[in-house]
């Protein structure tokens, strides 16, 4: 899957999930995560989050299952760092269970889809940030 | 990866060892806001050449590498330079590791998502520790063979727990102390505190058992005046009081569910909120917690929280019954003997070698705790110079074999069986009548406090006090 591919299905499957449809559920959770740095290193630490997302998503697609194992472990500490609750727990589930070869990779590719819309949902956060 | 060093101040560095480089550069911008020094690296292999390189104090460590476990990467660390404190990193769901790396040495873990407090928590307090093992506050860890203070004897099954003790004590580790009642387990988290950088910090010890449901929660975490009917002024609880110290939670098993889950959070965040408050304050404690049941058994009927299990039962330390302690049944009775002939002006001077024989094959069911009940019955109600076995209770000389539990040294000296009914019981007091139904259940179960106590669905160290302080009425009121 190309990279545009993710978005737009992230989209689809998002927005057919819960009312809220944002991965960020709370920005105040990244707010507070990046109020842990200096104020000269949120914009580093922000687009690093952007790099770490997009290739984690693209080992979740394409990857060999050893290595989306780690790219899902690595997932879970981000995203509960900064508040991605629901994308933490998919990752925990994929560590946690012996999955079969189709389920393994359905959750990968649901992953891959929150992924996308929350590296949107930084973008945003970014700009808003900036604006202020 | 990235490897970042920055001098920010003279203090000593940091190495970080994280492997997502967004979280490495998030706790690393974060280190150096807070004045420490940092050299952050994303896999084993270099993390490692760093540490050899930089021989640093202080490392916070991921649990989960791309090249390497966490705990292998401890391992060699701690092989190189034992005293460093390792911090570890851990992202939830890997509890049971994290756990695994704490018994392996690990001096602290965190787990994601780690808010600021809690980090340079964790930090301030291993460079705590740093400072007192270098100004020589610390006790030497390979203390001589022997005793350790309060505790009496030297047994095998002791030594055991004493290195246990003095290898735990040099950490935040919580302790979770187990084994039957009167064994020791207030003795062996006061040892803890006393070998621990903490020794100068307040010990404050709370029995969850012995507080009423509905007062606990004031008493862990302290209250404000007007909080609740009766909260006449501000209570400082045993959380705060213990604060640059450590707290000791006896019969943790016996605490609330509710009141649990707040237990947890304090752990998890080492902040309280007073009853009534609306800001949480921080605290700095290192816990002890004891109990006398089977922990997991408590997790099992859905008594005691799982997750709150995992994050105390870190150290485990199993306080052995005084029967399986071989000669120090003989060492603690002599000594205290000699203490409580000193107290009742008695001309004790030892055992007789029948009484030692009867000693060293008696199942002590209630432990040290009965035999201190034992000892000072015969010292009020006789003079030496030797104990003999005319001097002991019936239970003890007719009994004397570990298989079937005794009866407790406290005899029932004003009591009667329980009659059907209640008629019985008209016209006694409160306090009578709960004799009669603890000395009648005593009976039932051929005087095992421990089954008596579950039976009545309360602890063995309750029914205990209460026997000892029988013990001593009937004494002075002349009962034998």
């Amino acid at each position: 899957m190309t990279e545009t591919e993710v978005s737009r299905s992230g989209e689809r499957s998002v927005s057919s999930g819960d009312g809220n449809g944002a991965v960020l559920r709370d920005r105040r959770v990244l707010e507070a995560a990046l109020a842990f740095a200096g104020p000269e290193d949120r914009p580093a630490i922000l687009a690093q989050m952007l790099d770490d997302l997009t290739r984690i998503g693209a080992v979740l697609s394409d990857g060999q299952p050893a290595a989306q194992l780690r790219a899902a472990h690595e997932l879970k500490g981000l995203a509960a760092t900064i508040g991605a609750v629901r994308l933490a727990d998919m990752a925990a589930l994929m560590q946690q269970s012996q999955q079969a070869e189709a389920a393994r990779t359905a959750l990968c590719m649901a992953m891959c889809a929150q992924v996308g819309q929350l590296k949107q949902e930084l973008v945003s956060f970014d700009d808003s940030r900036r604006a202020t | 990866m990235t490897k970042d060093a920055t001098s920010t101040a003279s203090v000593a560095p940091v190495l970080l060892i994280e492997d997502t480089p967004s979280l490495q550069m998030l706790y690393a911008s974060a280190l150096k806001r807070h004045g420490n020094t940092v050299q952050a690296h994303g896999t084993a292999a270099d993390g490692l050449a760093s540490f050899h390189d930089l021989k640093p104090d202080l490392v916070l460590l991921d649990l989960i590498l791309p090249d390497g476990t966490g705990l292998e990467v401890m391992q060699e660390m701690l092989a190189a330079r034992p005293h460093t404190r390792i911090i570890v990193i851990t992202a939830n769901g890997s509890i049971n590791k994290a756990v695994e790396m704490m018994r392996a040495g690990a001096h602290e873990f965190l787990v994601k998502p780690i808010d600021e407090t809690r980090l340079m928590a964790a930090v301030d307090n291993a460079r705590k520790a740093l400072s007192h093992r270098s100004a020589g506050a610390l006790r030497n860890p390979v203390a001589p063979a022997g005793e350790m203070a309060p505790f009496i004897g030297a047994s095998p099954a002791m030594q055991t727990v004493y290195a246990r003790l003095r290898s735990v004590a040099r950490s935040m580790a919580t302790v979770f102390i187990t084994g039957e009642s009167g064994t020791g387990k207030e003795l062996a988290a006061e040892a803890v505190h006393r070998a621990s950088p903490r020794a100068k910090g307040p010990f404050i010890a709370l029995n969850c058992g012995a507080i009423p449901v509905d007062l606990l929660e004031s008493e862990v975490f302290g209250h404000l005046r007007g909080s609740f009917t009766g909260a006449i002024s501000d209570k400082q609880g045993a959380a705060a009081a213990a604060s640059g110290g450590t707290l000791f939670l006896d019969e943790i098993c016996e605490m609330d569910l509710n009141l649990q889950t707040k237990l947890l959070r304090f752990l998890q965040t080492s902040t309280i909120t007073p009853v009534g408050a609306t800001k949480p304050r921080k605290v700095d404690v290192r816990i002890v917690c004891a109990t006398n049941r089977n922990p997991l058994e408590e997790v099992r009927l859905g008594r005691f929280r799982e997750d709150l299990y995992y994050r105390l039962h870190v150290v485990p330390i199993a306080m052995p019954p005084l029967r399986e302690r071989g000669e120090d049944v003989i060492e603690i009775a002599e000594r205290l003997l000699a203490e409580m002939a000193r107290e009742e002006e008695r001309g004790f001077t030892g055992l007789d070698e029948e009484t030692k024989g009867l000693f060293r094959g008696f199942a002590w069911p209630g432990n040290v705790r009965q035999l201190i009940n034992v000892l000072r019955n015969v010292v009020v109600m006789n003079d030496g110079p030797l104990v003999t076995r005319a001097m002991l209770p019936p239970e003890m000389t007719g009994l004397a074999s570990h298989a079937p539990p005794a009866r407790p040294a406290a005899a029932p000296a004003a009591a009667a069986p329980v009659a059907e009914g209640l008629d019985a019981l008209a016209g006694r007091t409160l306090a009578q009548i709960e004799r009669m139904v603890i000395e009648d259940t005593l009976r039932r179960h051929d005087g095992s406090v421990p089954k008596a106590a579950r039976a009545l669905d309360v602890s063995a160290s309750t029914l205990y006090r209460k026997l000892d302080a029988w013990a001593k009425a009937d004494a002075e009121n002349g009962q034998v």
